[in-house]
């Protein structure tokens, strides 16, 4: 937060769907990984910090060069093979096309990976990601896709119908995204060799109501303000 | 140069069990005939390049080669951005064909022309660019490409020389002497489909050629010998030197001479002129 650059609001909107995808993954692997997973919405990077971080996937002393000048922590996911992120994004409607890749690459006659996709509603503006749910028709392949339908970007291009009708081509669960056991619950519960969309509904900078504005979408908190989140966000946990 | 890509492509397949051949639906005749064994690993993904790209991305190894194949303004254009982050952010390793050179469908009009490939291309990093001339110099690209740790753009293109008696020189340049055999004071540089120009019309005649595939070589120390040097690559704007004169009747002759007309006709670009 000391560098107040990146997207805070649609950070706090996937905190919980990554909490969620992480003990899932504990659950059935014995640990947290992100080298399966993709956030395709890459400005939300902040949050998959925060959780990395919170899982042991990330030193803390590395959060302190968050967005920094010359840090590999920038304001979008990076390319850092070492930490498992394996693919940057931060260009929109990149992260699918991808991931149905590697998945099909990683693929055995015994074995489907699981690989974990995180895109935005906003993001499903972009044609490339309507391309990508075709080729993941093609191929069947047991990718989770989450998909942050925090309604953010309906006012500029509205989405939301479509999303729904395209997944009733799909396994899909429609799902609280700021319930983290029931993603957890949900993913236990899902075909293990095919696809499935997780239709998220969430709030843009959930719990922090205020930062579900737009104007937050890339305004960084005066340090006025940080504190004032942050006591909010402990009333909130309490 | 197609026929050969598919051979090329098909003995990489099995040399090489973790490569594939995505293809963006055109040139599957070529590899899906009914005694071949290889479908599993030459895909056709379908008119959707810019996921073909980011799916490429996800097979990438560095085991394995992913050649990705479908008409050049298509892949280069449309997925230009894929292809920026996929093979220059985040260094996976591709090999991009394109199915045609810049105005092998001209007759089909400007939306499938693609001149603009290598000057796009050549602002991204860990990509290599081949421009081959000959049906020799492609088999060179992509055997290179396959061995290198590096992506790599190979244009194909339907007017390629064909064999011709040159000398290897260093750097991939190659010279083919003059027809008359005799000292010259004049020297052609051209890469990609100009050579084939350059010999349908005796420009080798009282002039020696030098040619490579790679648009970003260095020119050779060898052509100070010579008192006039002309770049014959029109549509290139590479590196090389260019001399107007040569560079306008190659284009004249490869844009049917009315290269103005076709875009303006199809883009309604004349209209705009009459205003």
């Amino acid at each position: 937060m000391m560098s107040r650059e990146g997207h805070v609001a649609s950070s706090f909107s996937i905190v919980d769907i990554l909490v969620g995808i992480f003990n899932y993954q504990i659950k059935i692997y014995g640990q947290a990984k992100v080298d399966n997973l993709v956030l395709s919405k890459g400005h939300a990077v902040f949050a998959l910090y925060a959780a990395m971080a919170e899982y042991g996937l990330l030193f803390t002393e590395s959060e302190d060069a968050i967005c920094k000048n010359n840090s590999p922590m920038i304001g979008h996911v990076p390319v850092l093979p070492e930490l498992g992120l394996n693919y940057g994004t931060g260009s929109l409607g990149q992260g699918l096309s991808y991931a149905i890749g590697a998945s099909y690459r990683e693929r055995t006659k015994d074995f489907n990976p699981e690989y974990f996709v995180i895109l935005g509603d906003g993001e499903m503006n972009e044609g490339s990601c309507w391309e990508a749910i075709l080729l993941l028709k093609k191929f069947e392949l047991p990718l989770r896709v989450f998909i942050d339908l925090n309604l953010s970007s309906e006012r500029a291009l509205p989405v939301k119908n479509f999303i729904h009708s395209i997944v009733e081509n799909f396994d899909h669960v429609i799902v609280d995204g700021h319930d983290p056991d029931l993603l957890v619950q949900s993913l236990s519960r899902c075909n293990k060799d095919k696809p499935v969309f997780y239709i998220c509904n969430t709030l843009k900078g959930y719990p922090l109501v205020e930062l579900s504005s737009p104007i937050w979408h890339h305004k960084s908190p005066s340090p006025d303000e940080f504190g004032s989140f942050i006591n909010k966000l402990e009333t909130f946990f309490q | 140069m197609r026929k050969k890509f598919v051979e090329l492509s098909k003995k990489e397949l099995i040399n090489n069990p973790g490569s594939y051949v995505l293809l963006g639906d055109i040139g599957v005749g070529g590899f899906v005939l009914q005694d071949e064994s290889l479908p599993d690993r030459v895909i056709n993904m379908g008119i959707a390049e810019q996921s073909l790209v980011g799916f490429a991305a996800g097979l990438a190894d560095k085991k394995a080669n992913i050649i990705v194949h479908t008409i050049s303004p298509f892949l280069v254009e449309r997925a230009y951005e894929q292809i920026k982050l996929n093979c220059g952010y985040n260094q996976k390793k591709l090999i991009l064909i394109s199915a045609n050179g810049p105005f092998d469908y001209e007759k089909l009009g400007p939306t499938h022309h693609c001149p603009a490939d290598i000057n796009l291309l050549s602002m991204i990093p860990y990509l290599e660019l081949r421009t081959p001339s000959t049906i020799e110099e492609f088999e060179s690209s992509f055997n290179d490409a396959c061995n290198s740790n590096l992506s790599f753009y190979i244009r194909v293109t339907s007017r390629y020389a064909h064999s011709i008696n040159y000398t290897e020189l260093e750097d991939g340049w190659k010279l083919l002497k003059n027809k008359s055999n005799l000292k010259v004071n004049k020297a052609y540089l051209t890469t990609g489909e100009s050579l084939k120009y350059l010999l349908d019309n005796n420009l080798n005649i009282n002039a020696d050629i030098y040619f490579t595939s790679n648009p970003k070589s260095v020119i050779p120390n060898i052509i100070n010998k010579y008192s006039k040097v002309y770049s014959v690559e029109p549509y290139l704007r590479s590196e090389f030197v260019r001399s107007e004169s040569v560079t306008a009747q190659i284009a004249s002759i490869l844009f049917d001479n009315k290269p103005k007309k076709i875009i303006k006709e199809n883009l309604g670009w004349e209209d705009f002129d009459h205003e």
